[in-house]
């Protein structure tokens, strides 16, 4: 039996102020709250946003706009508790709208944000920046080549498939998080994930 | 059960969301049938790919200290922008509203005590309840054979004021009461006039 994957992620153990304690308290101008929904969702944010924009220095920029988004709009949501899938709302709008504009953004001191060997991997253009960091120049043009037919093959999905197989397929993000970030129930969540599936089997038919 | 129908069921079992009650007819399927046991591998396969490329190494201490500080940053941006506010907007329309303030005042005092004219000579001020000013033109006269053209002008206040008591000794002087009255000259009259006060 296939081991179960519906809710591998908890984003708050029991022994935690809930997120919508966070929320709540974050709201009524508590800066350490928020900073803990932070330290709580910031991997899902720069992981979900990395996905969609296969660059680690969009992902990054991506990922703190969004937060600073969400402190901004936080008296805006409704259901505090549903904070995460609220803020991968956010994230994967960001994430689909982002265009390079980096005259006009702040330029985040990449070098402290990311480990030594990823910080100079950031340059890297054309599919997945990661795949190609082996030291083998054969293994890393391999690499690259799959990174890019991977992330092609991605772009070609519709969004909400696209979101569902990153967040669920990839990231193993709840699918009660997933359908509130989608905005659909979690049978479509599953829907989507098997579109999805079905639609990558065959424009990968050739590197499986 | 159609092969869309047991693609979407493998897909729930791989992903461990399948109902409890479908996944052991799944099972002893999945056993007898090599079909649907190659669409459960190449399932497998299509996520081990998609997981296989690895997140970025971040600090994410350091990302969150970034976050931190960029969204207190904006919280100062915010309070600048009010204090500027404060600063240089607050005192400007402080300085609008009382100038309008004053002007009101203005308007208010005239219109309680009526104008006065007391620059143009022949002016009275008569003070009972109420200020009130006439101005009596003395005008110019001509002979003509039907009599003077203009022998006298009397101008008092009109409006609410124009029924007071006060200007009762006044009565009989009062040829009219206008609205407005504006009283200008500019021109040299167009022939001297014998005696005239103008």
């Amino acid at each position: 039996m296939e081991p179960s994957a519906t809710d591998p992620v908890d984003a708050a153990p029991a022994s935690l102020p809930s997120d919508g304690e966070l929320v709540g308290r974050a709201i009524r101008s508590d800066r350490s709250a928020f900073d803990e929904l932070v330290r709580r969702y910031q991997r899902q944010a720069v992981a979900v946003s990395y996905r969609l924009l296969s660059n680690s220095n969009d992902a990054l920029e991506v990922t703190q706009d969004a937060f600073l988004k969400a402190y901004t709009s936080l008296a805006t949501l409704q259901k505090p508790e549903a904070f995460g899938g609220w803020l991968m709302r956010i994230v994967s709008n960001l994430s689909l709208n982002y265009r390079r504009s980096r005259r006009t953004r702040t330029q985040l001191p990449l070098d402290d944000l990311l480990g030594p060997a990823d910080a100079q991997q950031t340059d890297a253009v054309g599919g997945s920046e990661w795949m190609a960091a082996s030291a083998d120049p054969v293994r890393k043009l391999e690499g690259q080549e799959l990174g890019r037919r991977l992330q092609e093959a991605l772009k070609q999905l519709p969004e909400k498939q696209r979101l569902a197989i990153v967040m669920f397929t990839i990231e193993q993000l709840p699918q009660k998080q997933i359908a509130q970030t989608l905005d659909c129930s979690v049978e479509a969540v599953k829907w989507h994930v098997f579109q999805g599936r079905k639609k990558l089997k065959e424009l990968l038919k050739d590197v499986m | 059960m159609t092969r869309d129908e047991l693609e979407f069921s493998i897909s729930q079992y791989l992903d461990g969301t399948l109902p409890e009650d479908q996944r052991s007819a799944l099972e002893a399927r999945l056993t007898a049938d090599a079909d649907a046991q190659a669409i459960l591998t190449e399932d497998r396969a299509l996520t081990d790919l998609l997981r296989s490329d690895p997140l970025p190494e971040v600090r994410w201490d350091r990302l969150a200290e970034s976050i931190s500080s960029a969204i207190d940053e904006q919280l100062d941006e915010r309070v600048a922008r009010a204090s500027r506010w404060m600063r240089f907007r607050l005192p400007a329309g402080l300085a609008v509203a009382a100038s309008a303030l004053i002007a009101i005042g203005i308007a208010a005092h005239l219109l309680m005590h009526g104008r006065s004219a007391t620059t143009n000579p022949g002016s009275q001020m008569t003070s009972h309840h109420v200020v009130v000013a006439t101005l009596t033109v003395q005008g110019p006269q001509e002979d003509v054979p039907g009599g003077p053209v203009i022998t006298d002008i009397s101008i008092a206040a009109g409006g609410s004021y124009a029924k007071d008591s006060s200007l009762d000794p006044y009565a009989d002087e009062i040829d009219s009461r206008p609205a407005r009255i504006v009283i200008a000259s500019g021109m040299e009259p167009d022939r001297p006039l014998a005696g005239s006060p103008f």
